[in-house]
């Protein structure tokens, strides 16, 4: 399937009032249909700004973005069309059931297939009987991102999305992701959380101090992140030699033990096990979250 | 069909229900109070209005009428002038300052805004469901005025306590239109909207009523509402150009500054 861009934004920037700074500067970036695009950094980023932005809820300083090829400004309302939104903080009617409140998002913006809401429903166990403000976070959660994606959007923009939701109900939600690819969808995901981002997303953008620093590739990232083995010997551990590899630390070891971290080839690391005999080798899966706080630390500025 | 402006103010009328009902209880309890107690003065109207006339008259400025007890000047100074317009401004002030600011507030304005509505639609959605509000209230005011004074056979024609009722309901929401354009646009918070737009109606009617007593301050007192609203001549059958006119500039005025204003500024 050919991927054309869903979203667009040229030196993209944004002050609130008079203050001294830029809240975002000058952000460029694209995401094409079906692809999931995770939009990390730490709280007052610029994450939300960005969002907020996209969605015209708040007027650009400079620059420019497009939707689905819609100009956010100018063409606001057939932007609108193509998006279903999940803030960060999910504000509802708590007066309204879960029921009535669909029901008038439904009124506002018509689904394409009506036996997808009651499907939803029933995928997220969402309870739409009670009123909304007697629910708990996580099912107030569950109606967000069911009012979010009900009308099976071209472009969902979700805002820390899996908040405040269960195991269970964070596989349906990583589920519903991978649908929303396969229908040619383009997910843009604002987050903190690590794991979730490594769970679902195609490529990641890193913004600091509202500046976009870097775009990596989940695939890129896994490919330069260390991967980690838990060595077990028969004689001694080779401590020396393992000590001696190029771009490997060791980070735990005992007499017959030892824990090494390898960036980059692994063929230094093999021949060295080659010589000795080797009982039990197991690789850690690779966590991404050290190479995401190189990024928020400022150590890896693109 | 797919509607978005009457989905929004279905869901506004809907969620203010009770608000109305209470409005309405309230409303029906004060008028009808008020009218049906003149059925007692009625027989002695000549003989208190001889007394009253012979009081300041600065009194008569402040009740807006030298002629309280005939049916006419009592539904104006007891009803007309004062008592309603304070309770309709009240509630359209109120009313119009939260039906954008609450949204805002509560961050719901996003929900409605991420959605394919338009920020001037939404506007015009939320201004018709105070309107709406406005009209239910109004109406139950009429009927109920009209209702009281055919019981005490009070002599004043139906037609002109509809037209007068029609009128106050314009004149009370014109504050509302005010803080409505206040606050959409922007230009204050929702409390300063709502402070200001009061400011302006019992700030005119306090110069409207001295206006005659001292002298210098009638220019300033044209300058505010309340200077044309005058519910005994609307009574009698007359119609208020004046009124009118100041009601069409403000209303227009507030509309387009609310929705030029609305549609560009930040959501909070």
């Amino acid at each position: 399937m050919e991927s054309t861009d869903a979203i667009v934004l040229s030196k993209l920037s944004k002050r609130y009032g008079r203050a001294p700074d830029l809240a975002l500067k000058e952000v460029s970036l694209k995401v094409t249909q079906a692809e999931v695009y995770g939009f990390l950094g730490a709280n007052g980023a610029g994450k939300s700004t960005a969002i907020r932005t996209l969605l015209n809820f708040i007027q650009p300083t400079g620059g420019s973005a497009t939707i689905m090829g819609y100009d956010i400004v100018r063409q606001s309302m057939e932007v609108k069309r193509h998006v279903g939104y999940l803030a960060g903080e999910v504000a509802l009617y708590g007066k309204m059931t879960g029921k009535e409140f669909l029901g008038y998002m439904a009124d506002l913006q018509p689904l394409k297939n009506k036996s997808y809401l009651p499907e939803l429903i029933k995928r997220f166990d969402a309870d739409v009987r009670k009123p909304l403000d007697t629910l708990s976070k996580g099912n107030r959660q569950k109606i967000g991102l069911i009012q979010a994606v009900m009308h099976e959007p071209e472009v969902l923009i979700l805002d820390e999305p899996t908040s405040g939701l269960d195991p269970l109900m964070q596989e349906e939600f990583f589920k519903l992701v991978r649908e929303a690819r396969e229908r040619n969808a383009c997910v843009f995901v604002s987050s903190h959380n690590f794991a979730e981002v490594q769970r679902m997303c195609d490529r990641v953008g890193f913004i600091r101090q509202g500046k976009l620093v870097a775009e990596q590739t989940l695939a890129d990232l896994a490919s330069k992140a260390a991967h980690t083995f838990t060595l077990t010997f028969a004689d001694h551990a080779p401590l020396a030699e393992l000590q001696k590899l190029p771009q490997a630390t060791v980070s735990a070891h005992d007499e017959h033990n030892a824990t090494v971290s390898v960036t980059g080839e692994l063929s230094p690391l093999f021949a060295v096990l080659g010589k000795h005999h080797v009982t039990r080798l197991h690789q850690q899966e690779v966590n991404l979250e050290e190479e995401f706080m190189q990024f928020y630390k400022g150590g890896r500025d693109a | 069909m797919h509607n978005p402006l009457i989905a929004i103010v279905k869901k506004e009328l809907n969620q203010r229900r009770l608000y109305m009902l209470w409005w309405s209880l309230g409303i029906l309890a004060l008028v009808a109070l008020t009218v049906l107690a003149y059925g007692s003065v009625k027989d002695q109207a000549d003989q208190l209005n001889k007394a009253f006339g012979s009081l300041s008259s600065s009194i008569s400025s402040f009740v807006g009428t030298s002629d309280m007890f005939t049916p006419v000047g009592y539904l104006n100074s007891q009803l007309f002038y004062i008592t309603l317009p304070i309770l309709f401004i009240i509630l359209s002030v109120t009313l119009t300052g939260g039906l954008v600011s609450k949204e805002e507030s509560h961050h719901t304005l996003e929900l409605l805004l991420a959605r394919p509505v338009g920020r001037s639609r939404l506007l015009l959605a939320k201004a018709l469901a105070a309107i709406s509000v406005m009209a239910v209230l109004g109406a139950v005011t009429a009927a109920v005025t009209i209702i009281c004074s055919e019981a005490i056979h009070i002599g004043v024609s139906n037609g002109y306590l509809l037209v007068t009722t029609f009128w106050m309901i314009l004149f009370a929401g014109a504050f509302g239109a005010i803080a409505f354009m206040l606050y959409a646009a922007s230009l204050t918070t929702r409390r300063i909207a709502a402070v200001v737009a009061i400011l302006l109606s019992f700030g005119g009617y306090i110069l409207t009523s001295i206006a005659g007593l001292v002298h210098g301050l009638s220019w300033a007192a044209k300058l505010f509402p309340y200077h044309y609203y005058d519910p005994g001549s609307m009574l009698r059958g007359k119609f208020p150009a004046g009124l009118a006119i100041y009601l069409a500039v403000i209303y227009t005025v507030s509309l387009v500054v609310a929705l030029l204003g609305f549609r560009r500024r930040d959501i909070n």
